[in-house]
Parts: structure tokens; C-alpha cells; sequence
């Protein structure tokens, strides 16, 4: 008995030093008095951060930690307009291609040093630079983006090859944001690894990050707009990793959460909840088709170069229904841009709602397709859809459900679910494309259709996996780029317009399904949580009325 | 006996040596680079193969990470926490997943070896069954059904606890996923204590103690207990392993940052160096108590220990 | 002393300490077989009887279950989604009715004569049928289990915990390694390397399912070999093979049957916890083990999706468990003598 005693004694022990352990680094100059529990918002952040190196990050989370703490040269405001942030303004020249950036004189890092151009000239560089290892790296090129100095201390000037309309926009992007050069590299690889290894010239400054635990902002007195943001703005936001939906609910219940996602489970019990919402995220989901790089010699791919099979496909699908089962808040998917990505350049209508529905559901004309792609094969036509296994419950449905609709049309087909890195890692160039169907999802890296109409050219090899050769596809997206289009907006709206037809309809190159949903419940005491379908979701405006 | 712990725990080390190089013959045949292939370039990721190292050969790789490994250094995470020592990263991890493990050790023990005993000296009666019953259940409701129902009625409903982790309540809160997860180690133990005591209440020294008239209390104790107890610490052994792996679910369940969830992300996120790290705490976990297994048969049972020296 | 000496005996000088008057008759036992003798102990168990009866059910159940309706386990009825069950004739007596908080779901749906014995899952599939494949899916990974538990870990104990010495040493070091590597990165790599599905969790089994069983079976060998009987049957010459086998095996069979009974749910386990990674039955097959992962996502709002598969498989492994005491004490020497 005195050994369990003893063992339990040092077993307490233990829990309380790891408690202790685990309260996180306190640092990066945060404002000493404690923040009024009133003026707290405790949020549900779903994953964890993978990096506080805004070069490095790739991930939702990661970013907007990233944009709480840290400012470009431009913020969204709420409906995901470009309103100036580090920059005090900014001029454009008539061609569109140079723009100058007035950076603010009361712009400071939370170490006191002031934010010059030459952050920016810095960080764009490291972006760049292939030491870095950054998976953004190209999106300056993506952006036009020609060369970018340091007139004076706080001016910067970037000039871009072409016109690029979502430029403004970008320089909201974490990618585009600044660092201070000296910090930066007196940290070396230490840079961004705990609080203390920051620098903040955001609205807040990060106090505490434990890894799968929680991580914490409170206000930052050195920014530019730290008057107001003490007036109306939440004084401390926790983001608390939480995983599972259910217990999220329950501690969402308990009123220990402001803010928490659903599953599709659990919407019809909580849609007239208050704060009950359901937001459209960027992600398009598709089933990416391997028509032309069946190196493999895989059977199923064999047939997949058909065009039957593929019209067969596409008109088998009800995604109407695929989006209800879902029940998720996602939405049947009309063409491969999502809604709310772009709007026309002229008359500002959505490209969805420009575009109209490119794919339809009709199962009689699948059949027929079937029947037809089944005559010139002369055999039944079998095939492996892959998915994702985690990367979420709505897949493993969609996938279901996908099976479900192609067997109803006359196919066979075998479910082959991977990790989300091993299903890239089969269909990438590693492993020479070796898959059939995928359902795959892309989520925008800005706002403008291109981010997916790159995707699918032929000299696109790192992501085009289904070897689409179109020379009508390449054309039309060439000349929008960097043809007619480049100095036309309407010409690029239209040259896109029909690109997504020649890809979709014409050729069935890729079958969209639906697009992404989040059914979330926020707290009615908090507004000012922002979502932005092909930016990054900000927190940095939140209000509490407790 | 000396002389024997010490060829043992030799022995151990060099099982720990062939586990590591297994596991990185394992991680080399895992396909996919744990870097984001969806925006990378062939290129890049050749680059980042030569930045962390990932070019040299198999077992240039093995001794380097093993010359680190005594300096305390496990690498850094490619996926997780990009270049973040994994060190760090478990230090504040293995501390509280240790925690709920053994607290629902504990629980599970103290619960068992009640239940059993019970079970046993009411032989085929209902108190039996019923400890029979609850043990079955135990082993055939899935530990994160019993961890949703205490949070769903014990948290949720009556207060009584925190519904998640709390780092400012560390002990408080883990009193629920430290029982959810002993359902299991109860039911298991449970079990094994009935048949054992049952064998050895049928056997004759036993009886011989009952007819020298020593108490009933002080029989099972001294002499029933000791002699149950062989079989189930060779069980608790593998149990507490599993416990601190399998407590994957239940850290997901109640938000709490253990070392299983880190193993499950390295192993789908192809993190190597998190996944080698995480499965070396697992099998030195797994080798010491084993080890302590192997000793502590030879204090409790001296014919063992006996015929181990021979 | 001396008076001891002179003491002369009386009749009542010793008496029957309890029953008096008790007449002690020979009884002439009809010879019969072990496995007589073993059949004989095992019918006059109730519990184990019963289990072993439910179990025959739950068998034949998986057997045809899964065809006794015209929905198939991945068939998808749009519109019917999350129903509660309804039985016909039962709900007229209010159990089973299709009302759900109150209302009857099939109503609202527009649904007349449509009958779902066990409700609807969340995409609308028929649970009844998908229980019973997934039981089908369970029960093959179950025995499987069993087998890989006797066949290589029961022998493997047996033998490293008899032979001993330097033989058992490297054995053992062999079963650390290979367990010493996490089940699940060994699992992961065959999941990826195989076909997910069955054959990869039985092959999984195989490497590394047996290593509880085989040091159980050798914890027990090591109690029993210093036993008398075994130097008994030493000196009388016996090989090691028949020592082993008719001497050990017999004496420990009672644990190594409840411990085999106790690897069926921690295989059905481990392939829940394998679908839960994505590398279980791939989908849209069903096992016990993902209808009850899938299930709990629902615990809190269709409780129905998760508690079916929940009592299949209680009421499976409470059998499993009744049978196999059952059986324990119909192998047991001591039983047999009784």
C-alpha cells in the first residue's frame, strides 16, 4: 500500500511539472496588465500551427496565426477588399505596372525598430531564394511581379511584367509580408520556433504557443493602430487546438468557446442554434481523371482516355445531392471555379454566376455515354477512385457517394483511400501518376480565376497529374495570361470563360463535385470573425459584447 | 542476481540498436517525401531532400542519427512543426502522456485485481457474473465510447469535471481520459486475476493454509495474491505500453497534447524524424519494462529466479 | 507416557466428524474418452451453452443477414438518411416506430410502407445489412486472430518457455524487436505496400498479433515446468515434444483459450482503429469496428447509428467470453477429475 502511495504521490509530481512545463514561452513584449476576462475570445483552431515562418507555412492555421501578429502592406477588410496596413498609401502608374508604397511613419516592429522597405525588399528576397525552401516561392513570379527597391527608408516600389489585377490583393497574402532583417538573421534557424524568436508589427503580439495545446494574442501597443484597436477590438484571443467535433460542441455548450465547427452530423441539431452559420470555403473538390500520363500501363487508366467514359462521368454525378447528404454547409459545384473566387472585371458578377452551370446531372445520357464508351472498348469499364482518408469525414462521404452515382451509371469501381500525403505522393510526379481517378480538392491562392486554370496546361507537370493536352485549353489560357489578355480585362474574363467549358464540358478532363463547406457556430457576444473563400480567413477584427 | 541484471539490461541496449535500424529500413520504404507535393517542385524537393540530409545513404544517415541521438539531439520535424527540434517538441509531451497513462494504470489495476478477487471468491454465484458482465463490457465498448459517455454525463451534464484538457487544472482534467482509457486494463485484468485465483484457491497449498486455520482475509493476501499476481504483471506489462501508444484517440478526444497524437501525424504526414523519435520512446518504454518484468519474476517467484541462475 | 501405553481402546473412542451414519459405496464409473469427459463438463454449463448458441446465431446472421432485404451494404437510398428503425408489427405496440424526439421520422419523409429494421445511417444506407456484412468482415478477422494466437504464439511460448536457457533468450529478444516496433508504423507500411483491406490486417496479425498470447504462454510454462508431474513424466523418460504437448499444454489450455478470446476483440479493435486511419476494410465495406467509429460521430444526435453495432458486438464478445469459460473448464485436468 505505502508503494502505491508512493507512486501516486510521484505520478502527481509529474502532472504538476508538466503543467508547469507547459504554460508555454512568455515573451515578445506583450502589454503587461493582464487582459480583462471580458474583452477575451477563446476560439476553436482545428489544427495546429505547422510554422510561424511565413515562408514556410502552408496551412490555414499557420496563416492566420500568421496574419493576428503580423502585417503586410495591405489587410482585407471584411468583404476581402485590399484597405492599406503597414502602407500608409499607395500609388498605381496608368499602365498598371508600377505601384509605390508609402510606408507608415509610425510603423514599428514590437522591438521598437521601425518597418522599412527594406523589410519588404528582405523578405521577398528570402521568399525567393532557394535556401529557403519556400513553397510559395513562385507566386511572385504568379503576381508578375517584375523587380520591387527600397526608394527610401519607407518607400517601397514594385514593378510588375503585366497588369496584374489581384496584386493589391496578394500583398495582404502572409507570403508578401515583411521581416526585420537584422532579427531575422541574428535568429538563424532558431527564427519563428517560440514566441520569443518573433517579431511582431501586427495588431497583436503572440504570448504563448504550445503545440497541440493552445496559442494565445493579446493587443500590441506598438502598432500604428493600437489606440483603436484597445477601444474595439478583443484584448486577448486564445485559439485552443480541439480536434474532435463532439467534445468541441460540448465545451462550445458549456460556454468555455466563442466559436466552433460542426460536422455534418451534427448540423440538423444545431441549425437554429444563434451564431449558427454556414460559410463557403474556396476548396473546389474534383475527381482529377488520368487521361495521358498512364505510364503505369494501369487497366483502369487504360479507358480513361476515352472520351465517352469521361462525359459519362460527368454527367452521372447528382451533385445537388452529393452537397445535402454532405450536410455540411459545402455546395454542388457548377464548374471548377468556386463561387466567390472572382468577379467580372466590368460588370462585377461572379464568375460562377457569369460562367452558369457547366456540368449537369442527367443519368439517362450517362447510360448512354456508358453504353457508347462500352461499345468502342467492347468490355464493362473498372476502375480505382482514390481519396483521401484524413482529410476529413465529408471525403470518405463524397467518395461513397461518387462510387455510388458512377455504379449507377454502369461502372465498377474499386474505393482506394491513402493518407492525403501518400494519395499526392501516388498521383505526383514521384510515382508517374500511378492512379486512375482521384478526388482531389484545390483551395485558391488568390483571387482570381488563374490559380486554377494553371493547374490544368500542358507544361504544368507538377500538378497537371491527369496529363490534360489541350492545345485549344493551353491557348485559350496563354493568351489570357500573357496574350490579348494581359492588357484586355474583358478578353482574359472571357478567354477563362471558355477555357472552363473547353476543360469541363468539351473534354471532361476533370469532373468538379462540390465545394467546400464549414457549418460553424460563433457565439453571439463575438462578431468580426472574417471568412474569405480565396484569402486567408482573419481574426484580427474580432469585437466582443459581453 | 547481479550479474544477471546487468547481461540483461546489455541485452536490452542491443535490442534498442536493431529496433532503430529497422525503423529506418521501415522509413525508407515508406513512399511519398514528407514535404507538400502539391506546390513543389521536383527541384525544390530535391533541394530540401539536401538540406535535411535526406540524400546520403541509409546508413550514413543511421550512424549520424545515432552520434546525435547521445547528444540528445532527435532531429528536427520536416511536416509537423517545420524545423522545430524534436526534442522539445516531446519534452512537454511525453510528461503528460506518461501522466494519463499511468493514472489509468492505476485505476485499472486497483479496479481489476477488485473485481477479480471478487469474481473469484464468489465463484459461480451472481457477484460472478455481474464482475463478469462488467469486464466483458469493458473489453467490447471501444475506449473513445466511454470517454464520450463519461464527458457527455460526467462533464457536460453534471459539471463535474472539465470537459477537455486544462493546463491550469492538469490533474483534474485528466481524471476522465485516464478512466476511459483504464476500461480496457480493468476489463483485462479483471479477467486474468478471476482464473488465476481461482486455480490457485483450488490448490493444495491452499487448503493446507485454510486447515491451519489462518483467516480468511490474511490468506488471500499472503499467499493467494502473491501467487496470482506472477501471471498478471506479465500482462500489465504489454498493457501499459499499449496504454501510452493506443492513448491516441483519447488525447484527440479530450484536446490533450500527448505523445500518441504526435506518432499518428508523423506517421500520415511521412515525418520521419517524428515518427522514428516517437517509436523509440515506445520501445524504450517497451524493452525497460520488459526488462522490469523479467527482474521483478525472480523476486516474486524464487523457483524463477532459481532456474534462471542455473 | 506409560499411561498412553496401558490406554485400552473403547468403541467410542473415535467418531465421524460430520455425517453420521454416512455409507461410502464405491461408485463404478462408466470408462470414457477425454473428449467425453470434456463434452460432458462443457454441456452442463449453462452460460457457455448459451453462448455458444448465440454465437451460432450471430453466425448464420452474417451469413445471410446481409441478403435478407433487397438493400445491399453499399447501396444509397437519397432521402432516407439517418432513420430510426421500424419494424413492422413491433411498432404497433410502440417499440421500434420510426419516432424519433417525438415525431415520426418516416412520416415526415413521405415514407408509407418503407421498413428499416435497424434505421438508416447518415448517407442513407440500410444499417440492418451493413451490420451483418460488417459482423461477416469482424468474425473472419476474429478467427483469423485466433488462429495466428494459437498456431504461432501459443507454440512459440510453449517452446521458448520450455526449452529455456539460451534458446529462450534469443527468442524472446526476437518477439522485443518485433514488438518493440509500434503495431502501427508496421501496419502502416503493409497498408501501404498491400492493398488495404482484409488480407493486410490478417498479415498484420500474423507479424505482430501473437506476441501477447506467446508471453502468456510462457509465463505459464515457466510455472508449471518446475511442477512435480513434469519431473515425474521427466524421469519416466518422456521426449520434449510429448512433455510439451501432453504434459504443459494441457494444464496451461485454460488461460491460453481466455487470453485467444481476449485477442477477438483487440483484433476487431485494432482493425476499427486501422479504419479510423483509413487502412482498415476499405470503403464503402463495412466492419463492426468502422460502424462503430462511424457511429460515434453521430453518438450525440442519432444515437441509433452507433448503439446497433455497439450491441452486435457486446453481445458478440460477452458469448465469445461465456464460451470460452466454458471451455476452460471443460480442458481443465483438475475439472475432468471432479
Amino acid at each position: 500500500m505505502k508503494k502505491l502511495f508512493a507512486l501516486i504521490m510521484v505520478l502527481l509530481l509529474l502532472v504538476g511539472c508538466s503543467g508547469g512545463n507547459g504554460g508555454g514561452t512568455e515573451g515578445g513584449g506583450g502589454s503587461s496588465e493582464p487582459a480583462d476576462a471580458t474583452k477575451t475570445v477563446t476560439v476553436q483552431a482545428p489544427t495546429p500551427i505547422i510554422s510561424m515562418d511565413h515562408h514556410i507555412a502552408t496551412d490555414g492555421t499557420s496563416f492566420i496565426a500568421q496574419t493576428m501578429c503580423i502585417s503586410g502592406l495591405m489587410e482585407l477588410d471584411a468583404n476581402g477588399n485590399p484597405v492599406e496596413d503597414m502602407a500608409e498609401s499607395y500609388t498605381m502608374s496608368d499602365d498598371g505596372l508600377t505601384y509605390t508604397f508609402k510606408i507608415r511613419g509610425d510603423a514599428n516592429w514590437s522591438n521598437g525598430d521601425p518597418v522599412t522597405a527594406n523589410d519588404f525588399v528582405f523578405a521577398w528576397n528570402r521568399l525567393v531564394d532557394p535556401d529557403t525552401a519556400s513553397d510559395y516561392s513562385w507566386i511572385l513570379e504568379t503576381a508578375c511581379v517584375e523587380s520591387y527597391k527600397a526608394v527610401d527608408d519607407k518607400t517601397f516600389e514594385v514593378k510588375l511584367s503585366a497588369p496584374t489585377g489581384f496584386f493589391l490583393q496578394l500583398t495582404a497574402f502572409p507570403s508578401f509580408f515583411p521581416m526585420n532583417e537584422k532579427f531575422v538573421t541574428e535568429k538563424g534557424d532558431q527564427y519563428s520556433l517560440t514566441t520569443g524568436d518573433l517579431l511582431f508589427n501586427g495588431p497583436y503580439v503572440m504570448t504563448s504557443w504550445t503545440s497541440g495545446y493552445s496559442f494565445e494574442f493579446e493587443l500590441n501597443p506598438n502598432y500604428w493602430n493600437a489606440a483603436k484597436y484597445a477601444d474595439t477590438y478583443a484584448q486577448k484571443v486564445v485559439f485552443r487546438e480541439i480536434t474532435d467535433t463532439q467534445t468541441a460542441l460540448m465545451e462550445y455548450e458549456s460556454g468555455n468557446l466563442d466559436n466552433v465547427t460542426l460536422s455534418g452530423e451534427q448540423v440538423d441539431a444545431n441549425k437554429d442554434v444563434a451564431g449558427f452559420i454556414n460559410k463557403l470555403t474556396g476548396y473546389m473538390y474534383y475527381l482529377s481523371i488520368n487521361m495521358g500520363n498512364n505510364v503505369h500501363n494501369r487497366e483502369g487508366a487504360d479507358y480513361l482516355a476515352n472520351a465517352n467514359v469521361r462525359q459519362a462521368m460527368l454527367y452521372a454525378i447528382d451533385r445537388d445531392e452529393i452537397a445535402r447528404v454532405l450536410n455540411d454547409g459545402s455546395v454542388a459545384a457548377n464548374g471548377i471555379i468556386p463561387i466567390g473566387l472572382a468577379s467580372n472585371p466590368s460588370s462585377g458578377k461572379d464568375f460562377r454566376d457569369d460562367a452558369g452551370a457547366v456540368v449537369a446531372y442527367d443519368p439517362d445520357k450517362a447510360k448512354e455515354f456508358y453504353e457508347a464508351a462500352k461499345a468502342e472498348l467492347g468490355h464493362d469499364i473498372t476502375f480505382e477512385l482514390l481519396y483521401g482518408t484524413d482529410e476529413g469525414d465529408s471525403i470518405i462521404k463524397a467518395a461513397e457517394q461518387v462510387q455510388f452515382y458512377l455504379e449507377q451509371a454502369g461502372f465498377t469501381v474499386n474505393l482506394n483511400g491513402k493518407p492525403k500525403k501518400e494519395r499526392l505522393s501516388l498521383a505526383g510526379t514521384d510515382n508517374d501518376h500511378d492512379y486512375d481517378v482521384m478526388l482531389t480538392r484545390w483551395g485558391p491562392d488568390y483571387g482570381d480565376p488563374q490559380t486554377y486554370m494553371d493547374l490544368f496546361v500542358s507544361t504544368n507537370k507538377s500538378n497537371n497529374d491527369g496529363g490534360y493536352n489541350s492545345p485549344e485549353y493551353d491557348a485559350l489560357v496563354a493568351d489570357a495570361e500573357s496574350g490579348a489578355g494581359a492588357t484586355d480585362k474583358d478578353v482574359r474574363w472571357k478567354n477563362f470563360l471558355d477555357a472552363e467549358v473547353q476543360l469541363v464540358k468539351t473534354d471532361a478532363a476533370v469532373v468538379p463535385v462540390f465545394q467546400a463547406g464549414g457549418a460553424m457556430i460563433i457565439s453571439p457576444a463575438v462578431t468580426g470573425i472574417e471568412f474569405h473563400s480565396a484569402a486567408v480567413d482573419s481574426y484580427r477584427h474580432i469585437q466582443v459584447n459581453r | 542476481m547481479k550479474k544477471y541484471i546487468f547481461k540483461r539490461v546489455m541485452i536490452s541496449i542491443a535490442t534498442l540498436l536493431v529496433i532503430i535500424f529497422v525503423l529506418f529500413l521501415l522509413m525508407d520504404l515508406m513512399p511519398g517525401t514528407p514535404f507538400n507535393d502539391e506546390k513543389l517542385t521536383e527541384a525544390q524537393i530535391a533541394l530540401l531532400y539536401q538540406k535535411y540530409g535526406l540524400d546520403k545513404p541509409l546508413v550514413v544517415r543511421f550512424l549520424l542519427y545515432l552520434k546525435n541521438m547521445l547528444t540528445g539531439d532527435l532531429g528536427v520535424s520536416y511536416a509537423i512543426n517545420k524545423n522545430f527540434a524534436i526534442s522539445d517538441m516531446i519534452k512537454g509531451r511525453l510528461g503528460i502522456s506518461l501522466a494519463v497513462g499511468a493514472m489509468a494504470m492505476i485505476f485499472g489495476t486497483i479496479m481489476g485485481l477488485v473485481l477479480g478477487i471478487l469474481a473469484a471468491l464468489n465463484h459461480n454465484t451472481w457477484i460472478d457474473n455481474l464482475c463478469s458482465i462488467i469486464s466483458v463490457i469493458g473489453v467490447s465498448v471501444p475506449s473513445y465510447v466511454c470517454a464520450l459517455l463519461l464527458c457527455y454525463y460526467v462533464a457536460y451534464k453534471l459539471k463535474l469535471l472539465p470537459i477537455l484538457y486544462n493546463q491550469t487544472m492538469p490533474f483534474k482534467s485528466l481524471i476522465l481520459p485516464s478512466l476511459a482509457l483504464s476500461v480496457s486494463p480493468t476489463a483485462n485484468i479483471a479477467r486474468f486475476t478471476r482464473s488465476e485465483m481461482i486455480d490457485v484457491l483450488n490448490s493444495d497449498y491452499i487448503l493446507l493454509v485454510q486447515s491451519k486455520g489462518v483467516k480468511n482475509y490474511k490468506m488471500i493476501i499472503k499467499h493467494a495474491l502473491r501467487n496470482t499476481l506472477i501471471p498478471i504483471i506479465t500482462v500489465m506489462g504489454p498493457l501499459l505500453v499499449n496504454l501510452l501508444t493506443g492513448s491516441s484517440v483519447i488525447e484527440r478526444i479530450f484536446g490533450i497534447p500527448g505523445i500518441g497524437l504526435l506518432m499518428i501525424s508523423g506517421i500520415q504526414q511521412n515525418d520521419y524524424n517524428v515518427t522514428i523519435a516517437c517509436s523509440f520512446i515506445y520501445s524504450v518504454m517497451y524493452i525497460v519494462v520488459m526488462l522490469f518484468v523479467d527482474i521483478l519474476y525472480g523476486v516474486i517467484d524464487p523457483r524463477i529466479r532459481v532456474s534462471k541462475e542455473g | 507416557m506409560s499411561e498412553i501405553k496401558n490406554h485400552e481402546f473403547l468403541n467410542d473412542d473415535f467418531q465421524f466428524a460430520h455425517a453420521e451414519g454416512e455409507k461410502l459405496v464405491d461408485k463404478t464409473y462408466k470408462a470414457s474418452s477425454y473428449w467425453k469427459d470434456v463434452w460432458g463438463n462443457f454441456s452442463k454449463n449453462k452460460g457457455a451453452l448459451i453462448g455458444a448458441v448465440i454465437i451460432a446465431i450471430i453466425i448464420l446472421m452474417a451469413l445471410i443477414g446481409p441478403s435478407m432485404n433487397p438493400h445491399t451494404y453499399k447501396s444509397i437510398q437519397h432521402g432516407h438518411e439517418c432513420l430510426v428503425p421500424r419494424i413492422p408489427y413491433l411498432e404497433k405496440i410502440g417499440i421500434a416506430n420510426g419516432y424519433f424526439k417525438g415525431k415520426d421520422q418516416y412520416l415526415e419523409k413521405g415514407l408509407k410502407d418503407v421498413y428499416y429494421w435497424f434505421g438508416t445511417d447518415t448517407q442513407g444506407r440500410d444499417i440492418f445489412t451493413r451490420v451483418w456484412a460488417g459482423t461477416r468482415v469482424s468474425l473472419v478477422i476474429a478467427f483469423a486472430a485466433v488462429v495466428v494466437d494459437i498456431c504461432i504464439g501459443m507454440v512459440y511460448g510453449l517452446i521458448s518457455g520450455f526449452i529455456g536457457g539460451r534458446a529462450d533468450m534469443y527468442m524472446q529478444r526476437f518477439a522485443e524487436i518485433l514488438n518493440g516496433i509500434p503495431t502501427l508504423v508496421v501496419v502502416t507500411l503493409l497498408g501501404l505496400v498491400l492493398k488495404p483491406g482484409i488480407s493486410s490486417i490478417i498479415f498484420s496479425l500474423v507479424l505482430t498479433g501473437w506476441i501477447g498470447m506467446e508471453r502468456i504462454a510462457r509465463a505459464q510454462v515457466l510455472k508449471v515446468k518446475e511442477q512435480e508431474y513434469i519431473l515425474a513424466s521427466t524421469t519416466l523418460g518422456a521426449s520434449k515434444f510429448r512433455l510439451i504437448f501432453s504434459e504443459v499444454l494441457p494444464n496451461i489450455f485454460g488461460q491460453v483459450i481466455i487470453t485467444s478470446m481476449f485477442s477477438i476483440p483487440s483484433a476487431i479493435f485494432l482493425e476499427a482503429y486501422l479504419s479510423f486511419l483509413g487502412l482498415g476494410v476499405p470503403a464503402p465495406l463495412a466492419s463492426l469496428g468502422s460502424l462503430v467509429s462511424n457511429g460515434y460521430k453521430s453518438m450525440t444526435t442519432y444515437p441509433h447509428i452507433l448503439l446497433i453495432p455497439v450491441v452486435v458486438l457486446g453481445v458478440l464478445m460477452l458469448c465469445f467470453n461465456l464460451f470460452a469459460d466454458g471451455l476452460r473448464d471443460a480442458f481443465d485436468p483438475k475439472m475432468l477429475n471432479k
